[in-house]
């Protein structure tokens, strides 16, 4: 593709792609046609959204509401080993009928006509389908089977849940790659989880900055300064920025040193060696993998992050909401054989994370500051060249390829 | 659905505080406030006791008896660490909060007290309108030293979910 396509993008100017591919225009975060593009191409398109965990609907009939893109989704257990997952939009007039974030139910009904549909989304009734007094009702024709609650395509792995509706898109393992798999398989190896609880929180920023963030192996210890501080996160560690061959999904590697200082920390402003905890526990380490690295951040194209730092464990799932926000749903969990210990430890720790983490509060306000700066300067582009042009895995964490790489996949999906 | 609306507070068997104690709680608590909305976080962990409990956290992970919070401390020393984090090593975009208590409730427990109460919170970020940022409840304990009252018990169950951005400042 070369610099010069320029989309077709109805009701908007044309838009042209900066000549250099580590360019980004300001633009891709604003322009509500792009983003209408996006959902089709993107949430509707050929790719796993993350939905939810099997631990969060473990009997027959628990239901979660979730969500893919914009569109409102209900995950269920609809049988002792399958989880069905459709659109909660009533096949007749569109209500979004469920209201309830979680609960437990034998069937579905839209308020409206009270449309009847069973746990695994096949219309089950019709009240005067056939009229009354032989006058009125549905049309002979009407085909109840064809007229069920749209579903997804589900993918179980590792105790996640991931829904689709393209039927082009490809098996869950493949779509990962097999390098990315074995990141995933990592954390999720097969031990049943167990939740700890959300956290929501609406960011006014555009939801690629989200992504683009956890891609940024750059920022962690600048913008961080409690990472840098007490050594969980610094440039000097070793490290590695990895992806699958498409460029689409990503992954921070870290290994976390000790509070100190040095040549790296002098040149961090906001490094502080004066700082100490009073409360030590909130650090308390343990470490429970079977390879050296004590951070391992994820990113699955399109819809979530998994991180695991240290022993705190989350999935952060991107929910667009407009081109200029999204919601950002944590789910923090453990292992279903945890000790008690353990889980006071990944519940202190969830203290560095979500709406009031002492590290993550830091990226909702930073991208904020980005967004505001796109909508007022659509000419702009943003700058991502830390580490060159290239896109390739690393063994240091002073790159954006990551970044470039996520932006080469989205240039051929939206053909731009 | 009769428990949708329920936001699950333990009905507390106890006695309802005297006039003057309760005057004496509701002072406690305009100072509690007045130091925060003042913006004097350093003297804030001062008002718990060394070994106290804080939690914020939201009516869906309390109804579902999950632990997880957007704050938790365990003692007056990790409310200090959070301030010292604020003052040192967090980054947003300046802010002012401003708390609103009502239906302050109090009772006597086992020679200490009990409180029930609405919690409002009024965010102002710089040339932007004033907003609602947090809506909720909270369930506090607290023991008298000397004359002075000293929290034990901070939880904040917040009706509000999805949080505007960032939870900053402690409530």
């Amino acid at each position: 593709m070369d610099g010069s396509h320029i989309a077709e993008i109805p009701g908007s100017s044309a838009r042209r792609w900066p000549a250099r591919a580590s360019r980004v225009p300001f633009w891709v975060y604003t322009d509500e046609a792009i983003y209408t593009r996006e959902l089709e191409r993107i949430f509707d398109g050929p790719h796993w959204s993350y939905l939810g965990m099997e631990a969060e609907i473990p009997q027959v009939g628990d239901y979660r509401l979730t969500g893919v893109g914009e569109r409102s989704i209900i995950m269920v257990r609809s049988d002792d080993d399958t989880i069905t997952a459709f659109e909660n939009k009533c096949a007749h007039r569109g209500a979004r009928f469920c209201r309830h974030k979680r609960g437990n139910a034998t069937e579905f009904a839209c308020p409206y006509h009270q449309w009847v549909y069973t746990l695994e989304g096949e219309l089950q009734g019709v009240p005067f389908r056939r009229g009354v007094k032989r006058k009125g009702g549905m049309p002979r024709d009407f085909d109840p089977a064809s007229n069920g609650l749209r579903k997804l395509r589900i993918a179980r792995e590792g105790g996640l849940v991931f829904g689709t509706f393209s039927e082009a898109t490809p098996d869950f393992r493949d779509y990962l790659g097999p390098r990315m798999w074995e990141h995933f398989s990592r954390v999720y190896n097969g031990r049943e989880l167990k939740v700890l609880g959300y956290n929501r929180q609406h960011i006014p920023a555009n939801w690629k900055l989200m992504m683009e963030n956890i891609k940024d192996s750059y920022h962690p210890g600048l913008l961080h300064a409690f990472f840098s501080t007490f050594g969980l996160f610094r440039a000097d560690q070793e490290s590695a920025v990895e992806m699958d061959d498409i460029g689409r999904h990503g992954i921070l590697i870290s290994r976390k040193g000790e509070k100190e200082a040095n040549e790296v920390s002098s040149s961090i402003r906001s490094f502080d060696a004066e700082l100490e905890l009073e409360d030590e526990r909130m650090l308390d380490y343990d470490h429970e993998w079977p390879t050296p690295q004590t951070v391992g951040m994820i990113t699955v194209f399109p819809s979530v992050i998994l991180q695991q730092q240290v022993n705190s464990i989350s999935t952060r799932q991107i929910l667009p909401r407009g081109a200029d926000g999204f919601d950002f749903i944590w789910t923090h969990i453990g292992y279903a054989d945890d000790t008690p210990e353990m889980t006071e430890r990944r519940l202190r720790q969830a203290n560095l994370f979500g709406p009031a983490g002492l590290v993550s509060a830091d990226d909702g306000e930073i991208i904020e500051f980005s967004q505001e700066a796109f909508a007022s300067a659509p000419e702009g582009e943003s700058l991502i060249e830390m580490g060159g042009h290239d896109i390739g895995n690393t063994d240091y964490m002073i790159t954006e390829t990551a970044i470039r790489g996520m932006y080469a996949y989205y240039r051929e999906v939206m053909g731009l | 659905m009769s428990g949708a609306l329920s936001t699950n507070v333990d009905k507390p068997q106890l006695r309802m505080a005297s006039r003057d104690v309760r005057a004496d709680v509701q002072a406690f608590y305009d100072e509690y406030i007045a130091l925060l909305d003042d913006g004097e976080f350093d003297a804030w962990p001062d008002l718990f006791t060394k070994e106290c409990f804080y939690r914020i956290t939201t009516r869906e992970n309390a109804e579902a008896g999950y632990d997880l919070s957007l704050i938790c401390a365990e003692s007056a020393g990790m409310l200090r660490d959070r301030v010292r984090a604020l003052d040192k090593t967090m980054m947003f975009g300046p802010r002012s909060y401003r708390r609103f208590l009502s239906g302050l409730r109090v009772f006597y427990d086992n020679g200490g007290i009990q409180t029930r109460g609405n919690l409002l919170v009024i965010e102002t970020l710089v040339d932007k309108p004033s907003q609602v940022a947090f809506c909720g409840r909270f369930e506090d304990k607290l023991i008298c030293e000397g004359g002075n009252h000293l929290l034990e018990k901070r939880l904040i169950v917040l009706d509000t979910e999805m949080i505007p951005n960032s939870l900053i400042y402690p409530l």
